[in-house]
């Protein structure tokens, strides 16, 4: 295990929890389009920050960075990391960021299709998901060796967390879609806002059961409960933001939009939805890790030296 | 109306930009920064009306009507407008507010050779034609945007 390269990974993997909020402030401010060109803004590489140009333009300068640490962070895991399959991810990280900023570009170019400006919103999560799991494979209590901990019931807990994760993935994407099919001075579809709250409550059924049977079946096994107490945590105030940012928009239909209520409330639940999603993937890769596979007990826990 | 020129200036002492988001007609978002030259525009198609925005300062808004015809008038401040030489025949006037639904209401008239036609549209109020719901917040006074469509 390198020290250096798994705190540079959790490094990458704030910055890109940063630019998920600046790209969310893009959105709530409406700013997408507050230049017509990419990737310079208004011809210039630092344009004066005018209105809304101050969150696309601060965007672009955030995503860049963030593309940097990606470069430098795919040269550390290719020069230290010895495992093949995290070396390629490294490699994904960097592909990944690549066309999270074609994206991007597309995005604004095109005038913020819908199509484009929700993959732009979902890969963004998928990158997140990428450099959290950098993180996760490179950190100290991945690689220890571990026992393998007994599977206490029928229903293996590794699917659950899968089932769970596949659901908030699902829900982000449906959630990018409903963000992106509207500006502020339009109404939302009403189909995409009843498949959001339905994605809601099939999130909460998900991830609940999935977390409230981490702490049932293993209480003792803190490498386990800890992300499903903080997974469930994020869930209850991930339902509250989003009643939260329904309850704002139902209220208020004829005020100027966006003012800051509504932007500080959508931007938290963009952020929160985020940090439930990948709270939800370090659950699940930790029971890959400690939890043997269906019928087959020599699993990634019996060998450490691979994982 | 069709195929007119639209020049656009910035007198603002700062940057701006124009962008227009029609149905109809092709959809462009151009900066114009304080000082620059206008810029000159054209609409093919006939749109009524056609939202304009600044994504710099999201809370500016403005409506560019394209009409095949100049039969047409925004009302003054008091609520009054007048659509001058407009020949005899029978009409639909039509007038439209802004607002989260935009409202439009039809009205028949009937103008005599060198006669007068009256129309009174009448509108709830703004805040309350959309919703039950009071706004929190004062809206910006309606404009309303008398049109006429000849039979």
């Amino acid at each position: 295990m390198n020290r250096g390269l798994n705190r540079f990974a959790i490094f990458v993997a704030c910055a890109t929890f940063f630019l998920i909020i600046a790209g969310a402030l893009v959105t709530s401010n409406d700013a997408g389009l507050a230049t017509p060109d990419w990737p310079l803004s208004n011809g210039q590489v630092f344009p004066e920050m005018v209105g809304n140009l101050f969150w696309e333009h601060g965007h672009r300068m955030v995503a860049t960075t963030v593309g940097m640490l990606t470069i430098v962070l795919m040269f550390y895991i290719l020069i230290k990391e010895k495992r093949p399959w995290v070396r390629k991810l490294g490699v994904f990280a960097l592909l990944a960021v690549i066309a999270q900023g074609l994206l991007g570009g597309l995005t604004v170019k095109l005038m913020l299709p819908l199509a484009v400006s929700s993959a732009h919103a979902t890969l963004a999560q998928l990158f997140f998901c990428t450099t959290v799991s950098l993180a996760v494979f490179t950190s100290r209590s991945w690689m220890e060796a571990r026992p393998l901990t007994e599977e206490k019931g029928n229903f293996p807990l590794r699917y659950l967390c899968t089932g769970a994760l596949v659901t908030i993935f699902l829900q982000l994407i449906l959630g990018a879609t409903l963000r992106h099919s509207a500006t502020w001075d339009r109404h939302l579809p009403t189909e995409l806002i009843l498949a959001h709250i339905g994605g809601a409550v099939a999130v909460t059924l998900m991830l609940g059961s999935a977390s409230l049977t981490v702490l049932r079946r293993h209480s003792e096994t803190r490498f386990l409960t800890r992300p499903a107490v903080v997974a469930l945590t994020l869930l209850v105030v991930q339902l509250g933001l989003g009643i939260a940012a329904f309850m704002t928009r139902l209220a208020s239909p004829n005020d100027p939009q966006p003012l800051n209520p509504m932007i500080a409330i959508t931007v938290a639940h963009v952020a929160c939805g985020a940090l439930v999603f990948v709270t939800t993937i370090v659950l699940t890769l930790r029971t890959y890790r400690v939890l043997p596979a269906a019928g087959n007990e020599a699993s990634w826990a019996a060998r450490p030296q691979e994982s | 109306m069709v195929n007119q020129k639209v020049s656009i200036t910035n007198s603002d002492a700062t940057q701006h930009n124009i962008h227009p988001t029609p149905k109809l007609n092709t959809e462009w978002n151009q900066t114009q920064a304080n000082g620059a030259p206008p810029i000159e525009k054209t609409f093919g198609r006939a749109e009524v009306l056609i939202p304009v925005k600044c994504n710099q300062h999201p809370w500016m808004k403005a409506y560019i009507g394209v009409l095949k015809h100049p039969l047409y008038a925004v009302s003054k401040e008091d609520g009054t407008f007048t659509i001058p030489n407009v020949p005899a025949g029978k009409y639909t006037l039509v007038a439209w507010r802004e607002g989260t639904t935009p409202e439009e209401q039809p009205i028949e008239v009937t103008v005599t050779a060198n006669g007068t036609a009256k129309a009174d549209f009448s509108f709830p109020k703004a805040g309350a034609a959309t919703s039950s719901t009071k706004p929190s917040l004062q809206m910006m006074p309606a404009i309303e945007f008398p049109m006429l469509h000849k039979h």
